[in-house]
C-alpha cells in the first residue's frame, strides 16, 4: 500500500470527505478553539499547536452547507501544505483507507456548488461514494492571498 | 604626532566603545566566514577562475566598517584587498596557487588583527581605574583628553591605541597592566607632563615604525615603477607579436600580488614587537638588495626591449634576442618570488614572535576584571555561536509546549498526596519559566549598540564635514528582531551619513538661518502596534520641493507639467536616478544610495517614510515589521474570552464613573478624563456583535484603557477586565488571518490556549462596515 493511495476519511454534516493522508500534519481531539474577532466566517477559531498559532475553518461554512448535529466532539485534522498549516474542524474523523487509482472518477459538474470549487475528485467505495477534497483549494482564501499560495509564512524571519 | 589628529575624533565613552567593539567583531567573523566560503570556491573552480561580485562585496564591507569605526589600519589594509580582488577580476587573472595563497593570508591576517582586537578586550587594563578615567574623558570638552595620548596603553584599549603604542603593549603586557601607580599619577593630575616616562617608551617605536613605513613607501613605489616597466614591456613584446612573451607573462601575472604584499608588510609592522621590528628592517634591507637587482635586470629587459621595438620595423628575426628579453623578464618574475617568500618569512617570524594567548589570558587573570564582552573564558575564542534562526524558533516551539504540559501537570498535582511529586511540579515550573525568557529573548536583541555605533559614525562624519552636530539617540532600549537588525544597518549608516552632509547646515549656514550653531541628529526607536520605527531626523535645511522638482525634471524622472503633492516629489530622492554619483567628502566610506536605503528596507517587508520641512529639517522614517517579538502586554478579559493589548498602546487605566461618561445624541459616547473629554468605544461594539463578544449594557463596570493617539488625542476602549500583565511573545497568525484590520498577532497564555492580540489603533480606524464574510479587506501592500 503506498502512501499516495491513503487516504484520511473525516465527517462533516453527515456528508463524509478525505484528503490524502500525506497532507495531514496531525489530528487533535476534542481541542478548545479560540474565537477570532474579526475574522472571516469560514475561520472558526485559532488553536495552540505546538506554539504555532494555527487557523481553524469550518468547513460548512465555507462549502455554504448546514450543519446538522451541534456535537461538542470537534475533532481538529491539521492540515500542512507547503509549510502552512491549517485546522479543519470536523464532526468525526473516520479512518484510513485505501483509494486506488481506479476508483476515483473526477468530480461531477457542480458549478452552481461552492463546494464544487474544493473537489479534487469522487471515490467510489463498496458503500458510498467519498469526495475527496484539494489540499491547495483549501488553502487558498481570497484574492489577495490566493495569488501566492506557494509563500510560506515564514518567509521573513 | 599623526596619532593624535585621530585621536580627536575618538571621545567615546568605554561602554560605547566594547559595544562598537563588539558589533565590528562579529561583523568581521562574519566577513572572514564570508571570504572563507569565497576563495574555497574560488580554490575549487581551478587556476583560472575569477574573484566573482560577492568577494568584492565582502572586501568593501570590511572597508566600510572598518574605516567607518575608525579601525583605520584594517580599513587601509582592506582597501588594498578590495583593489586586489578588482585587478584581478578586471585584468582576467585567475585564481592560481599563488593568488590564492595571498588571499589566504590576507583572510589571516584580518583573523590575526580582530584577535587582537578581541584579546585587547577582555584585558579590560586597570579595570575601575581605567573606566573611571575614561569615562570622565568621555566628555568631550574636557581638557583631559591629552591625559590619553601618553597614558601608558593597556590591553584593555588596544583598539584605540595607535600602533606604536600598541608596541610597547605587546611587547611588555605584565609592565603595563601592573603599574597603577602611574596610572594614579596620569590620573590624579590630570596633566599630560607628569608621565614623561611613558613617551619616552613609545617613541623609540613610534619613530622606528614611522621609519620603517617610510622604507615599505619607497618600496611599495619602486615596485610600482617595475609593475609599470613590466606592463609596458609586455605590451611592446605583445606588439612585437612575439610567441615567446609567453615565459614573460607570469611575471606580469605576479606583479599585482608583489604590489599588494607590500601593503602587508605595512601593517605586520603594526604587528609590534621590537626584535620583529629589528627582522624587518633587515629583511627591508635585504628585499632592498632584490630591488636594485630587479630593476637592474628590468632596465636590461626595458632597453632589450626597446631595441626589439625599434627593430620591429626592419623585420622581426633577432629571436635570440627576443628570447633573451623574454630570460630577463623571468628573472625580474623570480625575483619578485623570492620576494615574496621573503614577505612571507618576515610574516611567519612576526607570527612566531607574537605574544601566546596563554601570556594575554595571564595578564587578563592578574588583572581580574571582568569581562566586558560575553562570559568566555578564554582571551582568544569567539565566546559566539551562529545558530540559524530556525533552530531557535523550534526550540521556542518545544518549550512552550513543555510549559503547557507543566500546567497540566500543575492541575493534577493536587491529587496527588506525594509532597516530592509536588514540589518537584513546583520546582519544574520555575526552570520551564527561565528557560521559555531564554529562549525568547534569542532572537531579539536591543537596538542600543547599532545606535551606539551610529552616534559614533555621525560623530565622525560631522568632523570630516567641519560641522558640529549633536546626536541623539531616543530609545535605544526598544528590542528588534536580530535579522532585522543586522539587514538594516548599513541602510541606517546610509541614512545617518546623508543627514550629516545634506541636511544639517555649516554653522555659518546656520546662523544666517537664525538657528543655534550646532546642529542636531535624532535617532528614534519606538513601536507603533504592528511596527517598529526607526526615525532619522536632523533640524537642517529640510528638502526642498521645487529643488527636488528642477531636478528630477533634469533627470527625466517626471515630466514638467506633472503635478505632485510634495509627499510625492519628496518621495523622488528615493528614485534610482535622482542622485548622480557625485564625489562625497564621505566617498571613500561604503554608502548606499537612497534608493537602495528602500529597497533594502522593503525587501525585509517595511517601507521609509519621508518628512520635510524647507528650513526645519528632515525626518526619514524607517518602519519594520516585528516578526517575532516580546511586548508587555495586558491580558484583558471580555466576557468568557481573553484577548492581548499592547502594553506600549496604554497609557493608563482607568475605572470610569458613570458620570464621567456623556451621551452624545444618543449615538456615541464620550469620557470625561479629568476634564479632558475623550472619545469612549466599548471593544464589543469594535470586535463584533456576535455572542461572544456581545455587551452586556446595562452593567456598567468595566475598565477603560486610555489609548494615547498622538501628542494631543486620546481615545478611551471599555474592557471587562485587565487580568494580568505580563510579557508576550508575538506570534504571527496565519495568512489567511494576516489581512485583517485590528489584529496585531496571537499569544499563547500561560495555561497554552491561545489569545489574540487586538490593535487598538487599527481597531478604531478600520472601516467597522465594510467587512465581508469572506476574508478581510484586502491588505495595505506596504504593512507586511
Amino acid at each position: 500500500m503506498q502512501l499516495n493511495d491513503r487516504y484520511m476519511i473525516f465527517t462533516i454534516a453527515g456528508a463524509q470527505y478525505a484528503v490524502p493522508l500525506a497532507h495531514v500534519r496531525e489530528v487533535m481531539p476534542n481541542v478548545e478553539v479560540t474565537p477570532v474577532p474579526l475574522a472571516p466566517n469560514c475561520i472558526y477559531g485559532i488553536i495552540n499547536n505546538r506554539g504555532k498559532i494555527t487557523s481553524v475553518i469550518d468547513l460548512c461554512i465555507r462549502f455554504g452547507i448546514q450543519r446538522t448535529n451541534q456535537t461538542d466532539e470537534a475533532s481538529i485534522l491539521i492540515l500542512e501544505h507547503k509549510g502552512s498549516l491549517l485546522g479543519v474542524r470536523t464532526d468525526v474523523i473516520d479512518s484510513v483507507i485505501e483509494i486506488t487509482p481506479e476508483q476515483l472518477s473526477p468530480p461531477p459538474n457542480l458549478s452552481a456548488s461552492t463546494q464544487a470549487k474544493f473537489m479534487e475528485a469522487v471515490a467510489r467505495t463498496e458503500r458510498q461514494l467519498i469526495v475527496i477534497l484539494n489540499t491547495e483549494k483549501l488553502f487558498s482564501f481570497d484574492e489577495s492571498t490566493a495569488g501566492a499560495p506557494g509563500q510560506t509564512s515564514s518567509a521573513v524571519a | 604626532l599623526h596619532e593624535s589628529a585621530q585621536w580627536e575624533r575618538f571621545i567615546v565613552d568605554a561602554s560605547e566603545l566594547r559595544q562598537i567593539v563588539e558589533i565590528f567583531v562579529h561583523e568581521v567573523d562574519e566577513i572572514l566566514s564570508r571570504f572563507e566560503e569565497c576563495f574555497l570556491d574560488l580554490e575549487r573552480q581551478g587556476a583560472n577562475a575569477l574573484p566573482n561580485e560577492k568577494v568584492l562585496r565582502t572586501a568593501r564591507m570590511l572597508r566600510g566598517s572598518s574605516a567607518a569605526l575608525g579601525f583605520s589600519e584594517l580599513a587601509t589594509f582592506s582597501q588594498h584587498l578590495e583593489l586586489f580582488l578588482s585587478a584581478l577580476k578586471s585584468n582576467q587573472v585567475g585564481a592560481h596557487a599563488d593568488v590564492m595563497r595571498l588571499l589566504w593570508k590576507s583572510r589571516d591576517f584580518i583573523q590575526e588583527h580582530v584577535q587582537c582586537l578581541r584579546a585587547g578586550k577582555k584585558t579590560p587594563g586597570e579595570g575601575e581605574a581605567l573606566t573611571e578615567l575614561m569615562t570622565r574623558l568621555s566628555d568631550p570638552k574636557s581638557v583631559a583628553l591629552r591625559i590619553e595620548l601618553p597614558r601608558p596603553p593597556t590591553a584593555g584599549d588596544i583598539w584605540f591605541v595607535g600602533d606604536d603604542l600598541k608596541a610597547v603593549l605587546f611587547e611588555m603586557p605584565e609592565n603595563n597592566l601592573t603599574d597603577p601607580e602611574t596610572m594614579s599619577e596620569t590620573e590624579n593630575s590630570n596633566s599630560p607632563e607628569t608621565s614623561p616616562s611613558l613617551i619616552g617608551t613609545s617613541e623609540p617605536h613610534s619613530v622606528s615604525t614611522t621609519k620603517i613605513s617610510a622604507e615599505a613607501e619607497q618600496l611599495d613605489a619602486k615596485l610600482h615603477a617595475i609593475q609599470d616597466a613590466i606592463t609596458r614591456l609586455t605590451q611592446l613584446a605583445a606588439r612585437a607579436n612575439i610567441t615567446t612573451i609567453e615565459a614573460a607573462l607570469p611575471a606580469e601575472n605576479q606583479e599585482p600580488a608583489i604590489v599588494h604584499s607590500v601593503p602587508q608588510i605595512n601593517k605586520k609592522t603594526s604587528v609590534p614587537q621590537s626584535v620583529s621590528v629589528e627582522n624587518h628592517q633587515a629583511a627591508v634591507g635585504d628585499s632592498m638588495t632584490e630591488e636594485t637587482l630587479a630593476e637592474q635586470s628590468l632596465q636590461t629587459s626595458s632597453k632589450d626591449a626597446g631595441l626589439l621595438a625599434s627593430n620591429e620595423t626592419s623585420e622581426l628575426k633577432n629571436s635570440a634576442d627576443m628570447t633573451q628579453a623574454a630570460a630577463t623578464a623571468s628573472t625580474t618574475w623570480q625575483d619578485s618570488s623570492t620576494y615574496i617568500e621573503q614577505t612571507s618569512q618576515i610574516r611567519d617570524v612576526v607570527t612566531r614572535i607574537r605574544p601566546s594567548p596563554q601570556a594575554l589570558q595571564q595578564a587578563t587573570d592578574t588583572n581580574n576584571g571582568q569581562a566586558p564582552l560575553g562570559a568566555g573564558t578564554s582571551a582568544l575564542t569567539d565566546d559566539h555561536v551562529r545558530v540559524s534562526l530556525v533552530k531557535v524558533d523550534k526550540i521556542l516551539d518545544f518549550v512552550g509546549e513543555l510549559i503547557i504540559l507543566q500546567s497540566i501537570f500543575e492541575e493534577h498535582s493536587s491529587e496527588s498526596d506525594a509532597p516530592l511529586l509536588r514540589k518537584s511540579i513546583t520546582q519544574m515550573a520555575k526552570i520551564l519559566r527561565e528557560a521559555q525568557d531564554v529562549t525568547a529573548s534569542l532572537r531579539l536583541v536591543k537596538i542600543k549598540p547599532l545606535f551606539a555605533k551610529m552616534q559614533r559614525m555621525t560623530r565622525e562624519a560631522a568632523q570630516r564635514l567641519n560641522k558640529d552636530i549633536a546626536v541623539n539617540l531616543v530609545g535605544e532600549d526598544i528590542e528588534i528582531d536580530k535579522t532585522l537588525l543586522d539587514n538594516i544597518s548599513e541602510s541606517l549608516l546610509s541614512l545617518v551619513r546623508h543627514a550629516v552632509e545634506h541636511g544639517v547646515e555649516s554653522s555659518l549656514e546656520r546662523v544666517k538661518a537664525g538657528k543655534p550653531t550646532q546642529g542636531n541628529v535624532w535617532l528614534k526607536a519606538s513601536r507603533l502596534s504592528k511596527t517598529v520605527v526607526i526615525e532619522v531626523r536632523d533640524d537642517g535645511c529640510g528638502l526642498d520641493p521645487q529643488r527636488i522638482r528642477t531636478q528630477a525634471i533634469q533627470r527625466g524622472l517626471i515630466a514638467p507639467f506633472e503635478k505632485l503633492s510634495d509627499e510625492k516629489i519628496f518621495s523622488l530622492i528615493f528614485h534610482p536616478g535622482f542622485f548622480a554619483r557625485h564625489q562625497s567628502p564621505l566617498a571613500d566610506t561604503h554608502t548606499l544610495g537612497l534608493d537602495l536605503v528602500k529597497s533594502t528596507i522593503e525587501a525585509l517587508q517595511g517601507y521609509v517614510e519621508m518628512e520635510s520641512k524647507a528650513g526645519e529639517g528632515s525626518c526619514i522614517k524607517i518602519h519594520l515589521p516585528l516578526s517575532v517579538a516580546v511586548i508587555d502586554g495586558f491580558v484583558i478579559r471580555l466576557g468568557r474570552e481573553r484577548f492581548v493589548v499592547s502594553k506600549a498602546q496604554v497609557s493608563e487605566t482607568v475605572r470610569p464613573h458613570e458620570a464621567d461618561v456623556l451621551s452624545v445624541n444618543g449615538q456615541s459616547e464620550m469620557l470625561n478624563l479629568r476634564g479632558q473629554t475623550i472619545p469612549l468605544f466599548y471593544l464589543p461594539e469594535l470586535l463584533s456583535k456576535k455572542p461572544p463578544f456581545a455587551r452586556n449594557r446595562k452593567t456598567f463596570d468595566g475598565i477603560a484603557l486610555i489609548v494615547q493617539e498622538d501628542s494631543n488625542r486620546k481615545f478611551a476602549v471599555v474592557v471587562d477586565d485587565v487580568i494580568s500583565q505580563q510579557q508576550i511573545v508575538v506570534k504571527r497568525l496565519g495568512r489567511e488571518l494576516q489581512s485583517v484590520n485590528g489584529l496585531g498577532g496571537a499569544a499563547v497564555l500561560g495555561d497554552g490556549k491561545p489569545a489574540v492580540i487586538l490593535d487598538l489603533h487599527e481597531l478604531i480606524h478600520a472601516p467597522q462596515d465594510e467587512r465581508q464574510p469572506h476574508g478581510g479587506p484586502p491588505t495595505s501592500d506596504r504593512v507586511a
